[in-house]
C-alpha cells in the first residue's frame, strides 16, 4: 500500500509532474487501482499515455468539479469554456479521459462533439472535420434520394 | 457485414479526426432522421451507421433512454401523424414515396414493440404491415396462419413482440 502522503504525483510521458490531492486523485478507478496494487513508495504515478499539455486540461476539469461549494451555474460556465478547443484537443482529452477511466469526463467530451455535429449540413462537417468525401457523385446522388425525407 | 476492424481500419485510412469509438459513441445519442443524413457523409458513415450491432445498440440506448414518439392515426384522412411529446408539432409520416399512403389508408394499429408499429387492414384479416416511424420504412405482412376455417372466426388480438434467438420482429 501507498504510504499516507496527501499529495499523488502523476507524471506523464513528457515528464511533466502533477500534484494531486489524493482524495481528488482516488475518485479515479484507474489511480484508486494503481494505488492499492502497487507497493509505492514514491507516490509518483507514471502515466505513459497522457503528455503534459492534455494532462494540464484534465487537472483543470479535475480541480474545478471537486472544489468544494462550487455551484451548478459556475461549473456549467467553466465547463462551456473548458471545451472551447480544437477537435484535435478535444479527441486528446478524450483519449486522457479514457485511458483515466473518467466517466463523466469522457461523457462531457462526447457531449461536446454531439453538439458540433447535431444539425449541420453534410458539406460543412466534412470540411470541419476533415473527412474525405468516397462517394462517387452517383453513389452520393443514390444515398440521398433514399433518405431524401430526412433531408428536410 | 463489415466488422469492427475493418470500419476502424477505414476510419485510420481517412485520416478524420474523428475516431471510430468518439464517432460510435455520438451516432448512438442521434436520433434516427439524423442519422440517415448522415449516412451520405462519406462509405465508411454509412457502414458504421448501417451496420446491424450498431442499429441494434442504438434501438437499446433509445428504449433504456426512454425516447418516445406518439403514433396518432388520423381518422379523416387515414394518414399517419408522429407527435413528439416535447412539442406540439405534428409530422406527417405517409409522405410520398416513402411510405405510400394509398397502400397503409385502411389500416389500424394493433400493437407495437421498440418502436415498431404493427398495423392492420381494417377490413381485411389476412394483411398486416410493420412500419418503422423513424425510418420511414415499411413492409407488408400476409398473416400465415389465416386459412378458410378461421373465415369467421378471425383473430383478434394480434401482437408484436421480437423473437430473442433470431432476433427478428
Amino acid at each position: 500500500m501507498m504510504s499516507l502522503g496527501k499529495l499523488i504525483t502523476l507524471k506523464t510521458n513528457d515528464n511533466e509532474e502533477f500534484k494531486l490531492d489524493k482524495t481528488v486523485a482516488v475518485k479515479l478507478e484507474i489511480i484508486k487501482n494503481i494505488v492499492q496494487d502497487v507497493d509505492c513508495t514514491s507516490n509518483v504515478i507514471p502515466l505513459p499515455n497522457i503528455d503534459g499539455k492534455t494532462m494540464t486540461k484534465v487537472v483543470k476539469y479535475w480541480k474545478k468539479h471537486s472544489e468544494e461549494g462550487v455551484t451548478e451555474v459556475q461549473l456549467k460556465n467553466f465547463d462551456q469554456d473548458f471545451l472551447k478547443m480544437s477537435h484535435s484537443e478535444l479527441h486528446d482529452v478524450h483519449l486522457a479521459a479514457k485511458y483515466l477511466d473518467d466517466n463523466q469526463l469522457k461523457e462531457v467530451i462526447i457531449q461536446e462533439f454531439l453538439d458540433r455535429i447535431k444539425g449541420k449540413p453534410i458539406e460543412e462537417i466534412r470540411e470541419v472535420f476533415g473527412i474525405v468525401n468516397d462517394y462517387t457523385p452517383e453513389e452520393e446522388e443514390e444515398v440521398r434520394r433514399e433518405n431524401a425525407w430526412a433531408f428536410e | 457485414m463489415p466488422t469492427k476492424k475493418k470500419l476502424q481500419k477505414a476510419f485510420e485510412d481517412n485520416m478524420s479526426i474523428l475516431p471510430y469509438d468518439i464517432l460510435f459513441s455520438i451516432f448512438i445519442r442521434l436520433p434516427v432522421k439524423c442519422l440517415l443524413r448522415f449516412q451520405s457523409v462519406s462509405v465508411s458513415w454509412k457502414a458504421t451507421i448501417s451496420d446491424k450491432g450498431f442499429k441494434r445498440v442504438h434501438r437499446d440506448q433509445s428504449r433504456a433512454s426512454g425516447r418516445e414518439k406518439l403514433l396518432i392515426r388520423q381518422s379523416m384522412s387515414h394518414g399517419f401523424v408522429l407527435r413528439d411529446p416535447e412539442s406540439p408539432r405534428l409530422i406527417r409520416i405517409d409522405e410520398e414515396p416513402f411510405v405510400p399512403r394509398k397502400k397503409l389508408q385502411n389500416f389500424s394499429v394493433v400493437g407495437s414493440c421498440d418502436g415498431l408499429v404493427l398495423l392492420k387492414k381494417t377490413m381485411g384479416y389476412k394483411t398486416c404491415a410493420l412500419l418503422n416511424p423513424s425510418t420511414r420504412e415499411y413492409r407488408i405482412l400476409k398473416c400465415p396462419y389465416v386459412n378458410h376455417s378461421y373465415k369467421y372466426k378471425p383473430p383478434i388480438a394480434c401482437g408484436c413482440t421480437m423473437m430473442m434467438t433470431t432476433r427478428l420482429y
